[in-house]
């Protein structure tokens, strides 16, 4: 056998040849790596001009920065999960699911839930949703003169929105679900075998710990995949060490993936337990503040985005929802993509997005 | 004796998988063989799937939930001594321990509760006269004012809290 036909038959068995341009390709690699530490330095997140509009606890509301006055009166209103930070919805220029609305003509608003401290931990699901939301909701309408909002909950701040809309249905204009759980009956994903209560006792940890901490939360969602996450993300790395777009992209999800905040006890007690464990959103047991929480009682036009390979939060968690609420205005999308890639994705950010803010304004009031 | 079958088994399993998954990238006819560089992506790819699927059958697999459960137990009884220990020593000392902040914190919680149950109960009382007000006056001064008193009403409680 000739030794140009060998790595032909067994790759592994270079010739001198590949052997040389391997090398090569380190070495160019390794001559980027001052480049490498200034993109890593400069990242920026959260990319949209913003402006604090109200303030309570440690809660803040983001307003989006237009150069344009809106084109629809009815104000856009995004709410994000307890566990990470918001930004990722406004992640980098062309990766930004705010910019899509506040291009598409809407007063785009975004929560900012703010790092729980030891004194937050008796905060619960009756603080977040009928205090902390239904507040900035109130404001919202007052700052923008109108009755209802828009509302785009993703993951378990859908949930949260849900739960909201579900209790204040005359607030809210239209809902947009992303990758928001509400029916936790099938276990059969990782996460779901994990937080059964044969396993995970919710109770102990918040007891010993107060809030959910960070780590754990970080720990957690790295171990879903962590081929994927701790080994394959490396090696990518590594092989588009040359190319800078690749790094800013790279390097501003990092930095998102690393942004963990803990959850503030008695929420995430209240969450796990009820929610991913006893099911109570979707069977209609769920109470918050003394009140039953119907889904039925959502009777907006509702649109429940979904991801195909969400292993957070996988479709049969989501496409419950259409069926559960009141609306008869209610469309479903589910999209190739993962839970995250559905809000950075650059298919999604071609794709979906538009379709999402189209729907949205068939359903908004003209200014 | 089971177990150590099962892990054999598993082990088996992933190995023919990764084996059945890298040999087309890596053993291709020289007509149709990608480059060098391709080729080894490609099995470095199959060696990843197959893994990653295994991980996930193991991470799912009873052994392994069984195990969770008992090294959660373990540092959770641990972490608690630790809190235990710290908080007698902060109270020997005269310093307060997070158990002392935390019944501030629940007393609190327990007089923000009051008092907005009381501001609820003044805000129904106030909506009351304002009705019985508009049943009785029809002077274009009290409709200013219970449109004034609506604009306080829909302020929410954040304010207050």
């Amino acid at each position: 056998m000739s030794t140009a036909t060998m790595p032909m038959m067994m790759p592994w068995m270079m010739n001198p040849a590949d052997a040389q341009k391997q090398w090569e390709n380190f070495v160019n690699r390794m001559a980027h790596l001052p480049k490498v530490m200034e993109v890593a330095k400069k990242v920026r997140v959260g990319s949209s001009p913003q402006e604090t509009v109200y303030r309570i606890d440690k809660l803040r509301v983001l307003r989006y920065l237009n150069e344009r006055e809106p084109t629809y009166s009815t104000p856009l209103l995004v709410v994000f999960a307890l566990v990470n930070r918001p930004y990722i919805l406004d992640l980098r220029p062309g990766k930004s699911v705010v910019q899509h609305f506040i291009r598409g003509g809407f007063d785009t608003y975004n929560v900012d839930w703010g790092v729980p401290s030891g004194g937050d931990r008796f905060l619960g699901m009756e603080d977040y949703i009928e205090r902390y939301l239904d507040d900035v909701v109130d404001r919202v309408r007052e700052r923008t003169g109108q009755d209802q909002v828009n509302i785009l909950g993703y993951c378990m701040g859908g949930s949260m929105s849900a739960m909201y809309t579900a209790l204040h249905p005359d607030k809210v204009k239209n809902l947009i679900m992303l990758a928001a759980p509400v029916d936790w009956s099938k276990q059969d994903y990782l996460l779901g075998k994990w937080c059964d209560p044969k396993v995970f006792d919710v109770d102990k940890l918040i007891e010993v710990y107060g809030n959910a901490p960070a780590h754990l939360l970080q720990g957690s969602f790295l171990m879903l995949k962590p081929i994927s996450t701790l080994v394959e993300k490396y090696f990518t790395f590594y092989e588009n060490l040359e190319d800078e777009k690749f790094l800013e992209d790279f390097f501003a999800m990092e930095t998102w993936l690393n942004d963990n905040i803990p959850v503030a006890g008695e929420m995430f007690r209240q969450f796990v337990k009820y929610c991913m464990q006893q099911n109570k959103l979707i069977q209609g047991t769920l109470r918050i503040g003394g009140r039953a929480v119907n889904l039925r009682n959502i009777t907006c036009p509702i649109l429940n985005l979904m991801a195909t390979q969400d292993h957070l939060v996988p479709c049969g968690l989501s496409a419950p929802f259409n069926d559960a609420v009141g609306s008869s205005d209610r469309k479903a999308i589910t999209f190739p993509a993962g839970h995250i890639g559905l809000a950075v994705g650059s298919k999604a950010n071609r794709e979906l997005w538009p379709q999402a803010v189209q729907w949205l304004g068939e359903r908004s009031d003209r200014a | 004796m089971n177990g150590n079958s099962t892990n054999g088994d598993a082990f088996s399993r992933f190995w023919t998988d990764m084996v059945s998954k890298m040999t087309p990238p890596g053993m291709m006819p020289p007509s149709s063989a990608p480059s060098l560089e391709e080729a080894s992506r490609s099995m470095r790819q199959a060696f990843f799937d197959a893994w990653a699927k295994h991980c996930e059958e193991f991470m799912s697999s009873e052994p392994f939930l069984e195990a969770m459960r008992k090294s959660m137990e373990g540092a959770l009884a641990f972490k608690q001594q630790v809190n235990e220990f710290l908080a007698q020593s902060l109270n020997e000392s005269q310093l307060p321990s997070r158990e002392d902040t935390d019944s501030i914190m629940l007393v609190l919680r327990s007089v923000e509760e009051r008092v907005l149950d009381r501001l609820e109960r003044l805000e129904r009382r106030m909506e009351q006269f304002d009705s019985r007000l508009e049943g009785r006056e029809s002077l274009p001064e009290a409709t200013e004012r219970s449109a004034a008193a609506g604009e306080g009403r829909r302020r929410p409680k954040g304010g207050v809290r």
